[in-house]
């Protein structure tokens, strides 16, 4: 690999980077701001933690009450549904926060598409945390290929991984247990990868390998999922 | 009965828990009973960033309806159909006022450009939400105040501490002379970015040069003032509003000092506005505030220091803090949003005579609260908004002869409305 350059912003309580090889080209620095300021606007909408947010003003308002909602929040809710579907109820934004609530996303979130409006169960709450870093890594790099950078490697804190473009990037697998044991190596290339600690991934997708890991660990200990986008290997 | 008060209480929820009881007149004007069968029909000139920013945020209040947005430069106005949930798009305002014939519109386009579509509304007898800085000239500012007052029409500007939680209590505290005398005011506006937008084209394309003027119209001086009209008015503003006063006079270095790329507003600037405020004694005293931005280094961040004989107010937008002066602590404070912080206190912190702070929280957005306070004056065709036209124009001189005093090098006197 040759050099390559590097910038940072923190967002989601995360270090974003973004890595380009090769000669840099014209506007660079401008189309990386471009990209982090996707990277927060993101935040802004799907945050839990930040009170101004658009999910958080959901979650305080929608509670037995049908609210008008941004458009885009409508579509990744509506997206979080096909994602409920296909993982046959594995992949669920909701949280239930009393024994009112009903346990998953459906029945407990109603969406009207049509009309951008979404109501929750009483005692339902939404957390995007295992879809907004995802989202945001595949939304950045369309940002960065729009303003001329044609590769590039988007890093969302340790956990997640979008390369683009024609370079191969070595990336090290770490254990969970014990963060300077390497446990495996994977050289990837226009795909996305999310790994987590102590929680279980769907390999089901044919695309969709899991490497396994070493064997210190037992396998649920730690799962690292690879697929065409950020935000399928975070999802999944 | 149409109602826009689901919304309101969203932001009543962050305002009414007033330190000390205090009654703010927001509150009270928010609590106006309203009657009205259908939303406001508003239209959005300008869809750029911060335009879909607002658009997004209008589309999720009940009491509004987007009729339509309107951008000339189409990829822009795109974007902001779609953040709109898709409707009707113009690249000409002029047509989209005359088609549609909105009730409101919400400016934000390009700061040069404010004026011009402000008034051809007005003339449509729209009533005008208009991002700050309200305008490029003073000049322009007096004709829309004019205009606005003599056809009675809703107006307020973009300055959306006026419907932030933590800032109208932080008024409320001044009020309620927690702070005793304010002395002194330090404001700033510190980042760590080019302020550039990425272009499209490649340079050599024969749409760069066009392009770069559109995109970037915030570096270039006949679109605006810089780091002067977008950022420092907000803070200027808040420095009025905390003191009850407008800046009387103003002296500044600024210049272009780190980046060569071609722009023509200064990259970082240095100010010192100088206020007369009433004294309880009687007469008045003079207040300095300093004010600087810079675009290098973002270690202070944004934020607005109002200091009193008896306590420290350190305000952003998503959480203030009150330090009480060592000599002025009480423990009667913590009531109400105002909560004890826990800051570990050791012996060799360099910061141990501030004490702990009493914190001032926000819950929701001040962006969506300004305009859910918009759209009900205009339901209620109420002219006294949050921020009417005279304070937008006071806020606007303030930076507008700021700039100026920076490139003479003269202290120069601000006119007063």
């Amino acid at each position: 690999m040759s050099v390559c350059r590097t910038y940072q912003t923190e967002a989601m309580a995360s270090l974003f980077e973004i890595s380009i090889p090769g000669e840099q080209v014209e506007g660079e620095q401008a189309a990386v701001e471009e990209a982090f300021n996707e990277i927060h606007r993101v935040e802004q909408l799907l945050s839990r933690f930040d009170p101004a947010s658009e999910l958080a003003r959901v979650n305080r308002r929608a509670q037995g009450c049908s609210i008008k909602a941004d458009h885009e929040l409508i579509l990744v809710l509506s997206d979080c549904i096909e994602w409920f579907k296909k993982t046959a109820g594995n992949f669920d934004v909701s949280v239930v926060l009393s024994e009112s609530g009903s346990p998953s996303l459906i029945p407990g979130m109603k969406l009207d598409r049509q009309g951008g409006r979404v109501e929750l169960q009483p005692g339902i709450r939404l957390d995007l945390g295992g879809y907004g870093k995802g989202y945001a890594l595949d939304r950045s790099a369309a940002i960065l290929r729009r303003f001329r950078v044609d590769s590039a490697l988007i890093n969302g804190g340790t956990s997640s991984v979008l390369a683009y473009g024609q370079e191969e990037w070595p990336i090290d697998l770490r254990d969970p247990l014990n963060p300077e044991q390497i446990v495996g190596a994977v050289k990837l290339k226009n795909r996305g990868l999310s790994s987590s600690a102590g929680r279980f991934g769907d390999g089901r997708e044919a695309e969709i390998i899991r490497p396994e890991s070493g064997q210190r660990i037992e396998s649920q200990d730690s799962c690292c999922i690879i697929a065409g986008t950020a935000l399928a290997a975070e999802v999944l | 009965m149409f109602e826009n008060d689901f919304d309101r209480r969203d932001f009543l929820k962050g305002t009414t828990a007033f330190v000390l009881g205090g009654s703010a007149l927001l509150s009270e004007k928010l609590m106006a009973a309203e009657s009205r069968k259908a939303p406001v029909r508003i239209a959005v000139i300008g869809t750029g960033s911060r335009g879909t920013f607002l658009t997004r945020r209008l589309a999720t209040i009940e009491a509004a309806q987007i009729v339509a947005v309107c951008d000339n430069y189409p990829p822009h106005l795109e974007i902001g159909k779609e953040a709109a949930g898709g409707v009707k798009g113009y690249s000409n305002y002029r047509n989209m006022l005359k088609e549609m014939r909105p009730e409101a519109v919400i400016i934000a386009t390009p700061l040069f450009t404010h004026a011009e579509i402000a008034l051809e509304a007005m003339d449509y007898d729209c009533h005008v939400f208009c991002e700050k800085t309200m305008t490029y000239s003073i000049a322009e500012a007096d004709e829309m105040v004019a205009v606005s007052q003599k056809k009675g029409l809703v107006c307020q500007v973009g300055l959306q501490r006026h419907a932030n939680a933590v800032y109208e209590q932080a008024h409320e505290l001044i009020l309620d002379g927690m702070l005793g005398e304010i002395t002194t005011v330090k404001c700033q506006w510190h980042r760590n970015g080019s302020w550039r937008r990425a272009l499209p084209v490649e340079p050599g394309d024969p749409d760069y040069d066009r392009l770069e003027q559109k995109l970037n119209w915030r570096l270039y001086d006949k679109y605006s003032l810089g780091l002067m009209t977008e950022l420092a008015s907000h803070q200027i503003d808040v420095t009025n509003w905390m003191l009850g006063s407008q800046p009387k006079r103003v002296s500044g270095l600024g210049g272009i000092d780190y980046y060569r790329d071609g722009r023509e507003v200064y990259d970082n600037v240095f100010l010192h506005y100088e206020y007369e405020v009433p004294r309880e004694a009687g007469g008045t005293k003079r207040v300095i505030c300093t004010y600087s931005s810079i675009q290098t280094n973002a270690y202070e961040g944004a934020s607005e220091l109002i200091m009193g004989t008896k306590g420290t107010l350190y305000l952003t937008q998503g959480k203030g803090m009150f330090f009480q002066e060592a000599g002025a602590r009480t423990d009667s404070l913590s009531t109400g949003q105002v909560k004890s912080g826990n800051t570990l206190k050791v012996s060799n912190d360099p910061w141990k005579h501030r004490g702990a702070p009493y914190e001032l929280d926000v819950e929701g957005d001040d962006s969506r609260n300004q305009l859910v306070l918009f759209v009900d004056a205009v339901a209620n065709e109420d002219t006294e908004t949050i921020v009417d036209f005279n304070e937008g124009r006071i806020d606007a001189a303030g930076v507008i002869i700021g700039q100026k005093a920076m490139k003479t090098g003269q202290t120069l006197d601000i006119p007063q409305f």
